[in-house]
């Protein structure tokens, strides 16, 4: 069998794959199956990976995933916690930001908030 | 990493990496019991009944449109959720601006983008952006807002059209495979030949239920299992999913086993699975398991398995320190609120196994349940493990 450095030094890339999935709540529906199924990729085992390793996040946060599909099948994905404007937009309890940025103001956050938003990232 | 490089977002980073370095194949494994507190991680059994082979499968969806659309309704047809709409969009845009664009559309409302690595490209060449967008989305103003947002003049061309279910079902079907979990027991689809007749072999059809044989946690689960079951013993499988540890468990010569789910699904899909072992209601019962959030099913007690025999589901679930072995190969969270549920169905004595967690979540589930359990012992397999140990005869509920 090959060793995993090898495995990982040869491999061709067959495509990137972009996805935004609820933490702990990636399933064999769109957007994951057809975004994972064009490559062949292993659907499940993403799903319960993914899955597995969100589980620190609330169920609802909406996670940024990287897939680096192989052309052998195999797949690597990095998972990134949500953009800074999800959490900002989220703490305001607002949808969307301003309409006319750097003139009409959407919401004000206090310090507490921005200190809530950072103990996340810790 | 160029995909990390390359995103453009200010995200602070929290990411980690997995790496499949098994050869791509075969089918799915993981398993779940949709945890009571989130109704998002419900899976869906999306799989059409297929028939005994492969060819003879792609034959019917390829010429018979009928046929296709009459699986597909008769999948959907138990769940809300049914068909999953989505709009398939190809986006033209130049190589160089290709990553930035990616970012962008997610940003902007893309459910998903991908694109085709092309090595002899040159950066102004045009590349095509795979992406998908939910039905009710508006595609021509998330193009715009993202080519305008990378300072692009012109929106894209691109092209949309509605999105086709069963192509990315049929291809991810395609990755399916026998498998051999340890010697003599192998896991295999239910449209292939099982490579050795003579060994115990398990046919699935896992269609997308949790569960598939490939997966380090579903192994982990079934070497337990294999090293548990005498003969004549109760199981409980708290997660069932394809059914898979509860068929193996009969198979192994347990009495009786339980598969529960909140997923009516998987219980439908764990159902066919039995009785493409030959198992009848008799030896394996299969209990859909209301969640907190969604209590209206709880009348609707799909029981049984392959006779379709109504049995009272409350009868069952009630009966606690029944059980000889019980598994629970979910997730980390699920496994945490759960336990004293997932520990009260076993026997003083008996062994439970829970599973469905990576490494750096085992400690938590160790001291979660080392107040019902002792001889606690964890097993596992690349980044996955399996924890068992055997119910404390004083065991204090929390």
């Amino acid at each position: 069998m090959a060793s995993l450095k090898e495995i990982l030094t040869r491999r061709p890339v067959a495509a990137t794959i972009r996805l935004t999935v609820p933490a702990g709540g990636a399933r064999p529906a769109p957007p994951v199956g057809p975004a994972l199924g064009q490559y062949r990729l292993n659907l499940m085992a993403f799903c319960k990976d993914f899955n597995a390793r969100t589980q620190k996040y609330k169920p609802d946060t909406p996670m940024s995933v990287t897939i680096t599909a192989f052309k052998d099948n195999t797949f690597e994905f990095t998972v990134k916690s949500p953009s800074v404007t999800w959490y900002l937009k989220k703490s305001a309890g607002i949808d969307s930001g301003s309409s006319r940025p750097g003139h009409v103001v959407a919401s004000t956050l206090t310090v507490k908030h921005i200190y809530e938003i950072a103990k996340d990232f810790a | 990493m160029k995909c990390l490089v390359s995103s453009l977002r200010s995200h602070f980073f929290k990411h980690f990496s997995c790496t499949t370095t098994t050869t791509f194949c075969f089918f799915f494994s993981a398993r779940h019991i949709h945890h009571r507190l989130t109704p998002r991680t419900c899976l869906p059994a999306l799989f059409p009944p297929l028939s005994p082979s492969l060819t003879k499968t792609r034959t019917q969806w390829g010429l018979n449109s009928i046929t296709a659309t009459k699986f597909w309704t008769t999948a959907f047809s138990d769940t809300s959720s049914s068909t999953f709409p989505y709009l398939s969009v190809h986006i033209q845009c130049r190589k160089d601006v290709a990553d930035m664009l990616s970012e962008a559309l997610l940003c902007f409302g893309a459910s998903s983008t991908s694109m085709d690595e092309q090595d002899n490209y040159e950066n102004d060449d045009e590349i095509c952006i795979s992406s998908t967008f939910s039905d009710c989305q508006d595609v021509h103003e998330c193009i715009s807002h993202a080519a305008n947002s990378i300072g692009l003049k012109e929106t894209p061309s691109y092209k949309v059209k509605q999105g086709d279910q069963s192509d990315w079902i049929m291809k991810t079907q395609e990755s399916f495979h026998p498998v051999e979990i340890t010697e003599g027991l192998w896991v295999v689809p239910e449209w292939r030949i099982p490579p050795d007749l003579q060994a115990t072999n398990i046919i699935l059809n896992p269609g997308l239920t949790f569960g598939t044989g490939e997966h380090p946690t579903t192994k982990l689960c079934l070497l337990l299992l294999h090293s548990l079951i005498k003969g004549g013993e109760l199981f409980l499988d708290y997660g069932t999913g394809s059914g898979v540890l509860a068929i193996a468990a009969i198979k192994f010569g347990a009495a009786l086993s339980v598969g529960l789910d909140v997923d009516p699904l998987a219980i439908r899909s764990a159902q066919k699975n039995a009785s493409l072992n030959n198992i009848g209601a008799e030896k394996l019962q299969l209990l859909l398991v209301p969640t907190k959030d969604n209590c209206p099913i709880t009348d609707e007690v799909i029981f049984g398995g392959v006779e379709g025999q109504n049995l009272s589901g409350t009868r069952v679930i009630s009966e606690t320190e029944k059980y000889d072995v019980v598994i629970a190969n979910i997730l980390l969270n699920p496994l945490l609120d759960l336990a004293d549920h997932i520990v009260s169905f076993a026997k003083p004595g008996a062994v439970v196994g829970v599973s469905g967690i990576i490494s750096e979540q085992i400690p938590y589930i160790v001291e979660r349940y080392s107040q019902f359990l002792e001889g606690i012992s964890v097993s596992k397999m690349d980044d996955w493990a399996c924890i068992s140990g055997t119910k404390k005869r004083n065991a204090i509920a929390s």
